[in-house]
């Protein structure tokens, strides 16, 4: 689904390069779930962002279902976006003033689809999260739970081979953290790809797999590199 | 089109967007307005009198020697500066009249046609001794001139009034019957016999009743006599001095006042000239401002929405539809706008024309405006949404 080989990422200020990505290379399969773990500022959200196509990258070779993504004008990417990956955002990214029909809308409507067929695809989302009754609710009318439900909604009527997800529960509490992580599950079982970066290992542990970053790099857990290791050592 | 969630977006965000709405629409009843009362400015300016304006002069005598508290010797002494001014070589014609062109203005009043249905027409009422046609040079079209006979002084007299009238007049009051030896009644049912009718008349005035005149026989000596004197053509400058020369030679206990229709005329399309002036800037001016307006709502709400623009652009949009987005809110505002200003610009202009002369609006006229304005808001739009259109999509995961 997903398979990045020696990608680079560097940010640029006047006073320094922060190579937020180095070498970066990873496979993600049809169907896993992923958690994507690693310490802040480790580029866990600069990888969400390369692989969602939301950010360019410099060196390396990205393949999104099996189509090399890697020199794609503004528009390609956009149209990937919109038609193969579905985003779920720590902070919701709900339009605060649309009600939740027209937020779960509005990938939909990008994509050019009859009124008819929008109706039944974001009613029926809204059914498996769980909110029939609040098409017509506005974000602030809703709790955070509800709030990133409808966000999940909005993946669900989409429905996107790939869905990428920072920190989906970081914001919530663990009750509705749980209920968050059920329906990514039960949207997992499907067959949808999941990719999640986490702070939580609980939530973590709910994935197929767990990858971990350190400094821009995917880092094998069983064998820390030195630098990783000398620096756990020395804080001893 | 999205039209459906951009206007339930609208309406939660009522208030920033009814102040625009609110100036789109004054801005297209005083643009429409404004255009209208430039054009009219300009049609009063290329008309013309119909009368001999480059060769006629007016004249005033402004007496300060108290014989002149006595009607009795005011009539005399006009009946005295007619023969001198008519006895100069090259004078074509005099008539002693309280009517002078070309001064945006006149005398005016409401008549009746006697025996009529009592309908009121407005129409302009100046006084004047038999000469005035020829002081003008228009032409009787039927019926006779006035006659010396014809003149009445007494302001209490009982007996009709004698009166020549436009021909244009008379086509307004007596639906293209003849008006000669009918009657007229003004508003206070003072009878006037028509004897005659001339053509051409138009004077500028601040009621649309240009074409329209009365000219009642008489004398005008009140406030210092007044008289319109023409010339023969090229001959102006020789006889002016001359003029004044012989009527202080008939009575040197007053001083004499002269300027020519040209000047007159000429300080009137100053005033038209300072009007059209002044209307293109306050057109220009309220285009300018409402453009601003635009450019700063809009402009802060994409700085507003930045957020939403990012996650818009990470849930598929391209740039042309966030491009879209903000051209269509403004679009529909814009109409919104417009729909509200198309009846203020018919209401500011029965207002207009009810209560100052203004000009009737003109259709065309308020589609020229709105179709200005469409592209105002399209162009006002673009520049913030320009900007819009470069935010990335990454700004929907770094939380700003
Ligand atoms: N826009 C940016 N400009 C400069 N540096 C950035 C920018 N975004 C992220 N970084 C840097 O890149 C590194 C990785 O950041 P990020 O991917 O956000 O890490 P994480 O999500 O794991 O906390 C950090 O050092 C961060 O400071
Ligand atoms: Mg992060």
């Amino acid at each position: 689904m997903l398979r990045m080989k020696n990608i680079r990422k560097i940010y640029r200020t006047e006073l320094v390069e922060t190579h937020a990505l180095e070498d970066f290379s990873l496979n993600v399969d049809a169907g896993e779930f992923v958690a994507i773990m690693g310490p802040s500022g480790s580029g866990k959200t600069t990888f969400l962002n390369v692989a969602g196509l939301l950010d360019v990258f410099e060196g390396g070779v990205y393949e999104l279902d099996d189509k090399d993504v890697s020199k794609l004008s503004d528009r390609e990417m956009s149209h990937i976006r919109n038609q193969k990956i579905g985003f779920i955002f720590q902070s919701f990214n709900l339009i605060p003033d649309l009600d939740l029909f027209d937020n779960v809308d509005i990938p939909l409507r990008y994509r050019g689809m009859p009124a008819g067929e929008r109706k039944t695809r974001i009613e029926k989302a809204a059914e498996v999260v769980g909110l029939s009754s609040r098409l017509h609710h506005l974000p602030s009318q809703m709790s955070g739970g509800q709030q990133q439900r409808v966000a999940i909604a909005r993946v669900l009527a989409a429905d996107p081979k790939l869905i990428l997800a920072d920190e989906p529960t970081g914001n919530l509490d663990s009750l509705m953290a749980r209920e968050i992580m059920d329906l990514l599950d039960e949207i997992n079982r499907r067959g949808t790809t999941i990719v999640m970066v986490t702070h939580s290992p609980e939530c973590a542990a709910r994935a197929s797999r767990e990858i971990h970053l350190f400094d821009g790099r995917v880092i094998d857990v069983e064998r820390p590199p030195a630098l990783f290791g000398g620096a756990l050592k020395s804080a001893k | 089109m999205e039209f459906g969630p951009i206007i339930r977006a609208l309406k939660r965000n009522k208030v920033r967007f009814l102040l625009i709405v609110v100036q789109i629409a004054i801005t297209l009843a005083v643009v429409t307005n404004a255009i209208t009362m430039i054009r009219d400015e300009g049609q009063k300016m290329l008309k013309r009198s119909g009368f001999d304006d480059d060769n006629i002069v007016w004249v005033r005598s402004k007496p300060f020697s108290p014989a002149f508290k006595d009607q009795a010797y005011r009539i005399s002494t006009v009946n005295a500066d007619l023969r001198a001014i008519q006895g100069i070589p090259g004078v074509v014609a005099v008539a002693n009249t309280n009517f002078l062109p070309w001064q945006g203005g006149g005398s005016s009043g409401e008549m009746a046609v006697g025996g009529g249905d009592g309908s009121k027409y407005r129409t302009q009422t100046y006084t004047t001794t038999p000469g005035i046609l020829d002081a003008l040079g228009v032409h009787l079209v039927s019926g006779r001139l006035l006659r010396d006979t014809d003149l009445d002084d007494d302001p209490n007299s009982k007996a009709p009034a004698t009166v020549i009238i436009s021909r244009d007049l008379e086509k307004l009051m007596f639906n293209g019957k003849s008006a000669v030896g009918r009657q007229l009644l003004d508003s206070g049912n003072s009878i006037s016999n028509i004897v005659g009718v001339f053509d051409p008349f138009y004077n500028p005035y601040g009621w649309p009743i240009h074409e329209y005149a009365v000219m009642f026989a008489g004398h005008v000596s009140r406030s210092g006599a007044m008289y319109l004197v023409r010339v023969k053509p090229g001959t102006m400058k020789q006889i002016a001095p001359l003029i004044e020369k012989r009527m202080l030679q008939a009575n040197n206990g007053r001083n004499i006042q002269m300027q020519t229709i040209d000047e007159i005329k000429d300080r009137y399309f100053t005033q038209g000239r300072i009007v059209r002036g002044a209307m293109s800037m306050v057109i220009s001016l309220i285009v300018l401002v409402t453009g601003l307006g635009i450019v700063g709502v809009t402009a802060f709400s994409v700085t507003e929405r930045r957020k939403q623009i990012g996650t818009r652009r990470a849930l598929g949009a391209t740039k042309g539809a966030v491009l879209r987005y903000f051209l269509l809110e403004n679009w529909i505002v814009t109409n919104a706008g417009l729909i509200l200003g198309v009846a203020a610009a018919y209401g500011l202009n029965i207002l207009l024309v009810t209560k100052t002369a203004g000009a009737k609006l003109d259709w065309r006229f308020v589609v020229a405006a709105v179709v200005l304005l469409w592209l105002q808001g399209i162009i006002a739009t673009l520049i913030p949404a320009m900007r819009a259109t470069r935010f990335s999509p990454v700004i929907a995961t770094r939380g700003e």
